[in-house]
């Protein structure tokens, strides 16, 4: 499993580096610890790329998604399948605005 | 002094900067597997390739530079519960990688031989991202190990760990994956977690 610990100093390209791997070895399992902790420019990147994977997911759910978040520069969307990820959450701030993906509380 | 030549100097200094991000952006894109080192990381993985050049360093010593930085790489392929075989193929793998053989020369001593007369940092990070896709194309060939990347096409989950203290998150990590972790992991997450 692959780890990012989120405290207020992981900036937007640690969250894009992290994400690249996700999306490039997708047969790996991550997760992104205490994203709670995020400054909140980070955490909108993180909820931006989540809608954009929802989105495309619903309208394309057996073939993957595409996602052009993170590749502003590149005009053709680029397809993508996804390692399984996880987000952590250690307290509830911010917590809300992800409730559109399934929610899972381990015991 | 006057502020022309700090303007100067900090417009040096951005370009230099933006040509780096497109060399690394392109470093990327072709050898991914460089995506598991953070950037310090990769820094220091670049900076033992050079000490090695121009150390012209062989056999053991290149090996444990260049062990560690190659292991993060291959997350997939060195975890704790791996079989006999698949360890043996791996060891053989960066031993025809970085140790000369009798008979045998290995990929490093070929590395030493194309350098160009005076390498900057751009060759040393290239040289990095060859070594570790050399090794990839070295494993594809062991059957013990399986490089196929099956994606998992799972959408990401939220999970609720509020109000958990640093034990109960050592032992959420621990049951999030099947895999048994390796010790230095273990390690790290009592670190990240305050578990005790």
């Amino acid at each position: 499993m692959q780890i990012l610990n989120c405290n207020r100093e992981t900036s937007d390209d640690d969250l894009a580096h992290f994400l690249d791997r996700v999306v490039k070895f997708p047969h790996l399992s991550y997760s992104i610890v205490h994203v709670n902790a995020l400054r909140m420019s980070v955490r909108e990147s993180l909820l931006k790329w989540a809608s954009a994977l929802f989105v495309e997911s619903s309208e394309k759910p057996s073939t993957g998604v595409t996602l052009s978040i993170f590749y502003p520069h590149v005009h053709l969307l680029i397809f993508v399948l996804l390692g399984f990820l996880r987000l952590i959450f250690t307290e509830s701030v911010g917590m809300e605005v992800f409730s559109f993906l399934s929610v899972d509380r381990v015991p | 002094m006057s502020s022309r030549f700090y303007k100067d100097e900090f417009m040096r200094l951005t370009k230099e900067l933006e040509g780096w991000q497109n060399q690394l952006a392109e470093v990327y894109t072709n050898f991914p597997r460089l995506l598991f080192l953070c950037q310090r990381q990769l820094s220091q993985f670049m900076l033992s390739v050079k000490a090695l050049c121009v150390a012209r360093e062989q056999g053991l010593p290149a090996k444990r530079r260049l062990l560690p930085f190659l292991t993060l790489c291959y997350p997939d392929v060195v975890t704790w519960d791996s079989h006999a075989e698949q360890t043996a193929a791996w060891e053989g793998c960066v031993r025809a990688l970085l140790v000369d053989t009798e008979g045998n020369q290995s990929y490093l001593s070929t590395v030493y031989t194309q350098l160009p007369p005076a390498p900057d940092a751009a060759v040393y990070l290239a040289t990095a991202g060859q070594l570790v896709r050399q090794l990839q194309e070295m494993l594809e060939t062991k059957d013990s190990i399986d490089l196929d990347q099956r994606p998992q096409r799972k959408m990401p989950i939220v999970v609720n760990a509020c109000g958990y203290n640093g034990w109960d998150m050592f032992r959420l990590a621990l049951t999030l994956d099947a895999n048994p972790l390796h010790p230095s992991q273990v390690t790290s997450l009592l670190f990240l977690f305050g578990g005790s």
